[in-house]
């Protein structure tokens, strides 16, 4: 009795691990955690099939509550714009097929703040046992076990999670600031600088180390223009020269 | 930082009103609804009701903020 007791204790011990495990949001800087489902186009594999671009991983509570279909729309708005970045976009829910592609043809009904009807062209997960959304810790468990909160994963094209946002039911995301933090990522990844506060595309960035050594300078006096500093840590480099 | 001001301006106004803010919604913005925001009984009643929502499509009403 005793050993069947301790057996049971063990098993439900090993069972609580996996759950907790399964409910994890995978951390900055870890491999994106991949899956397959069926999408508003077709049976997708992620991050397979999406190769070499960057992706951005949403979630979001309800198929044709309100505050999501903004949302959607925004991003359909903005489908070229992310394009251009070389990103691509996943949506995920816990509704189901059906409900997703009954979503995706009214929203493409619709004139949103005088943009004219926009075609969806990238896919909405069905995720119907919430399995993706434990993957990536979207279940927020003392506001919902059914529902994905508002979550952003950026990930690079190597399928590094580089960005995490989580958002509240009742408030709409930012879409010009996910836009933002994937330029900032580019564009510290392309150069050896990192982004200020506030930064936007165009502003001055910042460099992690004092700009040049004596010796460059004395080899290209050019280089001082180049850079201006405030105090003795915070070295900016021009961006607009 | 902005964005920080801005997500706890939504939470407050979420919060004061039963309202919803949709994508982008900076402070003065129109806010959401999250539900058919009269009934017929109630524009009745007060036909000004008309004049302080509108909706896009049948599923997103909004309130007009800015007057």
């Amino acid at each position: 009795m005793k050993k069947l007791f301790l057996t049971l204790a063990m098993a439900v011990l090993f069972l609580g691990g996996v759950y907790a495990k399964g409910n994890e949001i995978p951390l900055i800087g870890s491999k994106a955690p991949s899956f397959t489902a069926k999408s508003t186009n077709g049976k997708v594999t992620f991050p397979g099939d999406f190769g070499k671009s960057w992706k951005i991983i949403f979630s979001h509570p309800q198929d044709f509550t309100p505050v999501c279909s903004s949302e959607i729309l925004e991003l359909a708005y903005m489908q070229n714009d992310f394009e251009m970045m070389g990103v691509k976009i996943a949506i995920i829910s816990t509704d189901d097929l059906k409900q997703h592609n009954r979503w995706k043809s009214h929203l493409e009904t619709l004139d949103y703040k005088g943009r004219g009807k926009q075609k969806i062209d990238f896919p909405i997960f069905q995720d119907l046992e919430a399995t993706i959304s434990k993957k990536y810790g979207m279940l927020h468990k003392p506001i919902s076990t059914t529902k994905d909160v508002r979550g952003v994963f950026i990930i690079d094209s190597e399928n590094i999670v580089r960005s995490i946002n989580f958002y509240p039911m009742q408030v709409g995301r930012n879409m010009e600031e996910i836009k933002r933090i994937v330029t900032a990522l580019q564009t510290t990844d392309n150069a050896r600088v990192v982004t200020p506060a506030n930064w936007n595309n165009g502003d001055d960035v910042m460099v992690p180390f004092f700009p040049y050594s004596e010796q460059e300078i004395a080899n290209n006096p050019g280089l001082k223009d180049e850079f201006y500093n405030i105090g003795g840590y915070m070295w900016f480099k021009k961006e607009n020269k | 930082m902005q964005e920080i001001v801005r997500i706890v301006e939504a939470l407050k106004t979420t919060d004061e009103a039963q309202v919803l803010t949709p994508a982008n919604w900076n402070e003065g913005d129109d806010v959401m609804v999250p539900y058919f925001p009269y009934t017929k009984q109630q524009l009745a009643d007060n036909p000004e009701l008309e004049n302080e929502f509108y909706n896009i499509g049948n599923r997103m009403w909004f309130k007009k903020i800015s007057k």
